[in-house]
């Protein structure tokens, strides 16, 4: 585990933000996950390097994060790397607006017209998360934090040109996909997620145990590039990466 | 200026189910085939294979083997007083977008409509008497009969070495199929899938309140099997990736192992991918078709002529190229005039889930994607409608398809979306949860329909297909009506609680994910002043052009469409072959 001892864990301890967007800038290529999951639950750090967060952006994040995945006998969303994987996700191709049809004019639609604004998702956070109504969210106690995000689920709070639904409705999806998606996108960190619900992964075959009513189903995850316990060796690279 | 072409016989446009299979025949009758497809190549081997392929985060929701929405999209409002707004991200419906097109990330889930389906206004007027038909409804005969497309039904099912129950053969019930259905001419191919714990508690559950439960149709195959063009299928292993994804496994029937593989090699047939169809050339008469201008893989501009074109795009790519090309006359909502964007539809969906709180393991990640259970009473007029103010039904199913955590975490509807709330309910619901879902008909509105926009354009310049549509009165009085049947069966499952959620009690929304079931805007016909094309899927004024696909059906039934899809594409292909070609006119009458 890497850490810049000079850079400060925020208060709550559970993440630790390495390097600055210079080392980022040497370590295109190999971004590697270095986080300590042996221990998760038990206050354990996970350290993040970042590569399009600033070390701000990511601190709100992991505690927005938190909110929205906090930790009980699993861990929080942070702690299964969530903050990396939506760096990763921002930094990638869909951060960038792949899949998103940007042409103008962006006219204020219905609900049901679906997402109307020109901002691509890696625009969407760095906007909110820089926004006043969000400034010091780390430090508030958990009860101003979920109150705050629950203005958001209520759109009742706006940040700047964003709708509090907007912007709730991306960080939901993105934590939730953190969480429970293949470790191979950076997030799901040791597999918890899947083992916290059962889920076996990318393994595939079942013709066997379909028609088993009830049955106990405990085996260990995997997924695409390696199973729980075994990790992958080295650093992983995630394929067609900006 | 574009670069002119050496001519073809038969200019496809799409290389899904009904590009291919019209290729697979038109080529090995001795046609000269060209098939022109937006996307790219791919294959199961390499690009569909697993491990790789079990990504839900790329697949299921980054939606890699979709259309890409950058690029070209439709616009999208509920009815004609709202600005329509580009549909920026996809939602609702995935189309699809490579060789295979949508056929690669279909479920499976392999239907036949009812014979009364395919008369529709007739059959109610008939049963009921006119005035039981809600007046707002264009609801209309499809001009081809059930008895006309069931050798064609029946072959696709083959090639598709379906699974399942038979329940009329040859006008002979049958126990355990469904009893509902028309006469088939012969047994489903291969046996119905294995039986999952949801399924059976509402296989029990729908006989002790008076349903006809069976297993449902599947292309997802259950044992090795040959199919008509050569392809080797494979037993499906239930993997819980089938939906959005591609199969690895050569187990679930698609339009590359099934059709492509066993056309390839044939010298009459070519293949070229990332061409992108700009508009089908009219003859200075108007008359016939020319050929097509394309956009190559190398951003050039091709002109390719041929002695007749085949629009097999997804449904709604159809529609689009019709109304760039002036194939047609335009429809316009306010005269009711015109055909082509007429009688737009898509499916009404409910469920009702059913939560055990931990006391079943359904291990819902042991999925395939027809992998259920149905009952087909409250569907089309299999029940008396009598007095109840609207026509049309859904079938009512537990289905198994996937365990995926991102898509599938059910909580109950009281529970916070987030926070410690949200966290133990996934964990105690995840795999004890199932839903008794209606999958309803979508009958058709004069203010329901497709045109082109006149502010948004797609990436080639050209003006984004504009969709306008909400739910008719009809669908949700469907709706409350069959959800509640439904309902029934989820109550007599014993779960600790069931809640229903049906779409059609607001307004339709583009954002969350439905079903990829659009129908209409080219419905077929017998008469030339309500349908885009023939009866024989000609388009009326050019009969050199014929139409496949989903946008051929004048409103849609109460089943998943590629059944019905293939039938028609059978029957059209079967007419240009024995009819059309050897001496090349309108099919029928009455061309304006």
């Amino acid at each position: 585990m890497i850490r810049n001892e000079t850079q400060q864990p925020h208060r709550r301890g559970k993440i630790a933000i390495i390097g600055n967007r210079r080392k980022f800038l040497l370590s295109v290529g190999a971004v590697a996950i270095l986080a300590n999951t042996s221990v998760w639950g038990m206050g354990s750090d996970v350290a993040v390097q970042c590569i399009y967060f600033t070390p701000a952006e990511a601190v709100k994040l992991a505690a927005l994060a938190d909110r929205i995945i906090p930790r009980d006998e699993w861990p929080s969303a942070s702690e299964a790397g969530v903050v990396s994987y939506i760096d990763f996700q921002l930094a990638s191709d869909w951060g960038h607006g792949q899949g998103l049809f940007q042409q103008g004019p962006h006219l204020r639609g219905t609900d049901q017209q679906g997402y109307q604004l020109s901002h691509t998702p890696r625009e969407l956070y760095r906007l909110a998360l820089g926004h006043a109504a969000l400034r010091g969210f780390e430090s508030l106690t958990v009860a101003e934090q979920d109150r705050i995000i629950g203005e958001c689920a209520a759109n009742r709070l706006s940040l700047g040109d964003i709708p509090g639904i907007v912007f709730f409705t991306a960080l939901r999806q993105n934590v939730v996909e953190g969480y429970f998606s293949d470790p191979i996108h950076g997030g799901n960190l040791d597999f918890s997620g899947w083992r916290m619900v059962g889920f076996p992964g990318a393994h595939a075959y079942y013709l066997t145990d379909v028609d088993r009513f009830n049955m106990s189903y405990d085996r260990a995850p995997s997924g695409v590039a390696s199973r729980a316990g075994k990790p992958a060796a080295g650093p992983i690279i995630m394929r067609g990466q900006r | 200026m574009a670069i002119r072409l050496p001519r073809t016989e038969v200019l496809i446009v799409g290389a899904g189910w009904t590009g291919l299979t019209a290729a697979y025949e038109l080529a090995n009758a001795g046609r000269k085939c060209v098939v022109l497809e937006r996307g790219g190549f791919r294959h199961e081997v390499p690009d569909l294979q697993s491990p790789e392929m079990h990504d839900e985060l790329k697949y299921g929701q980054r939606y890699k083997l979709m259309m890409d929405t950058q690029r070209n999209t439709l616009s999208f409002r509920n009815n004609t007083s709202e600005t329509a707004l580009p549909m920026r991200r996809l939602g609702s419906f995935l189309p699809g977008e490579g060789l295979g097109g949508a056929g690669v990330h279909w479920n499976g889930q392999l239907w036949r409509p009812l014979p009364s389906d395919l008369r529709i206004r007739s059959h109610y007027t008939e049963r009921y008497g006119a005035a039981s038909i809600p007046p707002d409804l264009t609801i209309q005969d499809w001009g081809v009969s059930y008895d006309e497309l069931e050798p064609h039904f029946d072959f696709f099912e083959k090639i598709c070495g379906t699974g399942g129950k038979v329940g009329n053969l040859r006008g002979k019930k049958t126990p355990g199929g469904n009893p509902f259905e028309g006469p088939r001419s012969n047994p489903y191919p291969n046996p119905p899938m294995k039986q999952t714990l949801s399924m059976k508690l509402f296989e029990d559950a729908a006989r002790k309140e008076g349903f006809n439960p069976f297993p449902m149709p599947s292309a997802n195959v259950t044992q090795r099997y040959v199919n008509p063009y050569g392809a080797v299928l494979h037993p499906c292993t239930y993997c819980g990736y089938c939906e959005r994804f591609g199969c690895g496994y050569f187990a679930k029937a698609d339009p590359i192992i099934c059709v492509y593989d066993w056309i390839k090699d044939n010298p009459n047939f070519e293949l070229r991918t990332n061409a992108t169809v700009m508009r089908v050339n009219k003859a200075p008469d108007g008359k016939s078709a020319t050929g097509v201008t394309y956009v190559g893989k190398d951003g050039r501009s091709y002109e390719q002529p041929a002695d007749m074109v085949l629009l097999c795009a997804y449904g709604l790519w159809n529609v689009h190229l019709m109304l760039l090309s002036q194939i047609g006359e335009p429809y316009n909502s306010e005269t009711g005039t015109g055909t082509v964007g007429r009688n737009y539809a898509y499916q009404t969906l409910s469920s009702n889930r059913v939560f055990f709180n931990g006391r079943h393991k359904f291990n819902p990640f042991m999925g395939a994607g027809a992998l259920g259970t149905v009952c087909d009473d409250m569907n089309g007029d299999n029940f008396d409608h009598s007095g109840l103010g609207f026509v049309g039904g859904g079938y009512i199913s537990v289905t198994q398809t996937n365990g995926r955590p991102i898509e599938n975490m059910p909580i109950p509807a009281k529970t916070k979306t987030w926070g410690a709330e949200f966290k133990t309910a996934a964990r105690q619901n995840y795999n004890s949860t199932l839903s008794v879902s209606l999958h309803g008909s979508s009958m058709t509105t004069r203010g329901n329909y497709l045109d082109l926009d006149p502010t948004y354009t797609d990436d080639l310049g050209r003006p984004l297909l504009r969709m306008t549509f909400d739910f008719p009165e009809n669908d949700k009085a469907m709706s409350k009506h069959c959800t509640a049947q439904a309902r029934r069966i989820a109550e007599a499952m014993d779960g600790d609680l069931v809640e229903s959620a049906e779409r059609a009690t607001s307004h339709y929304s583009v954002v969350p994910y439905q079903t990829t079931h659009n129908t209409g805007g080219a419905i077929m016909g017998i008469d030339p002043t309500t349908s885009a094309v023939n009866r024989y899927c000609q388009a009326w004024g050019q009969h050199n052009v014929f139409v496949f696909g989903a946008c051929l059906f004048p409103q849609n039934i109460g089943y998943n469409p590629t059944g019905t899809v293939m039938g028609l594409a059978y029957w059209t292909i079967n007419a240009i072959k024995n009819d059309y070609l050897g001496s090349p006119r309108p099919l029928m009458g009455g061309a304006r």
